[in-house]
């Protein structure tokens, strides 16, 4: 059996569709938008699948309390003989920037930049997900509102260099020249994250820039003092606020959890509404107005589907004790 | 599913006896053991036990594990063994006819029960009911195909049925989370959401 006589529910079990829905790729993207495209008369069928699907992979289960790691670890300790000891995994870290290695740049940074000739931007508009391959087979993903800038082209071997305002997640791809590894960087109002090959989230929204860095290593470059270098390795999650033009690093347990919505999918964890609500404004464009004193503080934990405006008030809606209202382009949260 | 870089790392160095390894091992699967367990059993004291026991088994026995293409189903198969195992023993079932009495009518899953208690306090309904309405297995089902994003070959081996069962539990599960989502949401939204042609 064909695609072409696909039901929905085929659909919805199908392998390589769940793939599209739930952890999408360029080469999914490119087939079932193609699929579609040829299949017009499909879209139902096809949306209302998507839809089952991220329904499908909401998780209304409960995550173990912090507590109650640490208690089962120590019972499994116990019945081990060799006492494996136990490691720290979570909390806060500040390192001061005495801690970070300070590199002289001098003049290298002259003519470090490109002319844009013939620069291309890519941009996202409210909601909109967009998976780019870059010609050096970098993968990114622009989340919505967001912009990346790049020369029209890259000299093979020379510096590999993108400009980001918003939000995107960077797979880059190891490229040598003369038998040295060739950097990428991408540059943001504040800081500059060079890399050799690595997977990196970059925000800059709310007035400060945020990097996270899952696998590989990344030197981060306050765009205001050049000098300053920062070493990030994998699990850092670094923030640089303009308003005290102070970078503060920190640990964190599970980085795929903060650019889940590059999957469509949102993780929250003891997230307070009034932070969603940010989340929902920078993604959909539309202003949140939470109604109560104390409605900003509820907390939020699960995943949900981040895809669709609606699928995601309905969840708020499921998971806290309150009603949400969309209207005239705005949207309004009340506590029941 | 296969493993992330850097798990089968880990499992050779635990095999070693590396006890950091072992400790890393637990923290990274911890949770979504514990998530897939309460599917199998709502008793999160059984969910708690299994976790331990299954740890304790694989690092006793560690010098004898092979190197599992990917980690996580490794141990979610052994995890669903144990509490099938601690629900099948005699004295798992008195104590759970004792709390069936007291939070569960025979017509109810649990799962409803719970939302019918709390019901004025956390109103959990449209998308969440739907799962909810359906059974224990096709949520089971569901969990393991859509959340932990195994293979229907894997999830034939963990939930131990066949591969023609996996794919009509699993075909049925959808098809009720269409019925109810079908009643429950205006479909009229549907067409933004972002289909994005690159």
């Amino acid at each position: 059996m064909g695609y072409e006589d696909f039901t929905t529910d085929d659909f919805a079990t199908d392998t390589y569709f769940c793939r599209w829905v739930l952890k999408p790729d360029i080469q999914t993207d490119a087939f079932w938008m193609e699929w579609l495209s040829t299949n017009a008369n499909r879209s139902r069928e096809i949306q209302q699948a998507r839809r089952i699907v991220l329904v499908a992979a909401m998780e209304p289960g409960n995550d173990p309390t912090e507590q109650t790691i640490d208690e089962l670890w120590q019972g499994i300790e116990q019945r081990t003989q060799s006492k494996p000891k136990i490691i720290a995994f979570t909390g806060w870290r500040m390192a001061g920037l005495a801690a970070a290695s300070i590199l002289l740049l001098l003049s290298a940074f002259i003519g470090y930049r490109y002319v844009f000739e013939a620069a291309k931007t890519y941009e996202t508009a409210n909601g909109e997900i967009r998976r780019l391959q870059l010609p050096d087979g970098t993968m990114v993903t622009l989340n919505a509102n967001s912009s990346l800038r790049m020369p029209s082209s890259w000299s093979h071997g020379g510096a590999r260099e993108a400009w980001l305002t918003g939000e995107a997640f960077f797979k880059v791809k190891k490229q040598q020249a003369d038998g040295h590894p060739v950097k990428f960087t991408v540059h943001t109002d504040d800081v500059d994250v060079e890399v050799k090959g690595t997977e990196f989230n970059v925000n800059t929204r709310q007035d400060k820039t945020r990097v996270i860095l899952s696998e590989g290593d990344i030197q981060l470059r306050l765009v205001n003092s050049k000098k300053e270098m920062l070493q990030m390795k994998p699990g850092d999650l670094v923030d640089f606020s303009k308003a005290k033009q102070a970078l503060a690093i920190r640990k964190v347990t599970d980085t795929r959890s903060w650019y889940s919505w590059k999957d469509n999918r949102w993780t929250f964890e003891s997230t307070p509404l009034s932070e969603v609500a940010t989340l929902i404004t920078e993604t959909y464009g539309f202003p949140v107005r939470l109604e109560g004193d104390s409605t900003g503080n509820q907390k939020v934990t699960g995943i949900i589907p981040s895809d669709n405006l609606e699928d995601i008030l309905a969840s708020l809606e499921s998971i806290l004790d309150v009603t949400t209202e969309q209207k005239d382009k705005q949207i309004r949260i009340q506590p029941n | 599913m296969e493993n992330d870089a850097g798990d089968l790392v880990l499992w050779k160095a635990f095999k070693t006896g590396d006890g950091e390894a072992f400790s890393k091992i637990y923290r990274l699967y911890v949770k979504v053991l514990y998530r897939y367990g309460q599917k199998i059993s709502p008793d999160t004291k059984v969910v708690e036990d299994a976790i331990q026991d299954l740890f304790v088994d694989i690092w006793n026995g560690r010098e004898n594990l092979t190197d599992p293409d990917s980690v996580k189903y490794y141990l979610f198969r052994i995890l669903r063994r144990k509490i099938s195992r601690i629900l099948t023993s005699p004295y798992a079932a008195e104590q759970l006819e004792e709390q069936h009495l007291e939070f569960i009518s025979p017509t109810e899953s649990f799962e409803t029960e719970m939302v019918r208690l709390e019901g004025d306090h956390l109103k959990l309904r449209k998308v969440q009911d739907a799962i909810l309405q359906l059974s224990s297995r096709q949520q089971e089902a569901i969990n393991l195909r859509y959340f932990h994003d195994f293979s229907h070959h894997q999830i034939a081996e963990i939930m131990d049925i066949s591969l023609q069962s996996v794919h009509n539990t699993l075909q049925k599960a959808m098809k009720g989370l269409r019925l109810v989502l079908d009643h429950n949401i205006e479909f009229l939204f549907l067409l933004s959401c972002t289909l994005i042609l690159f």
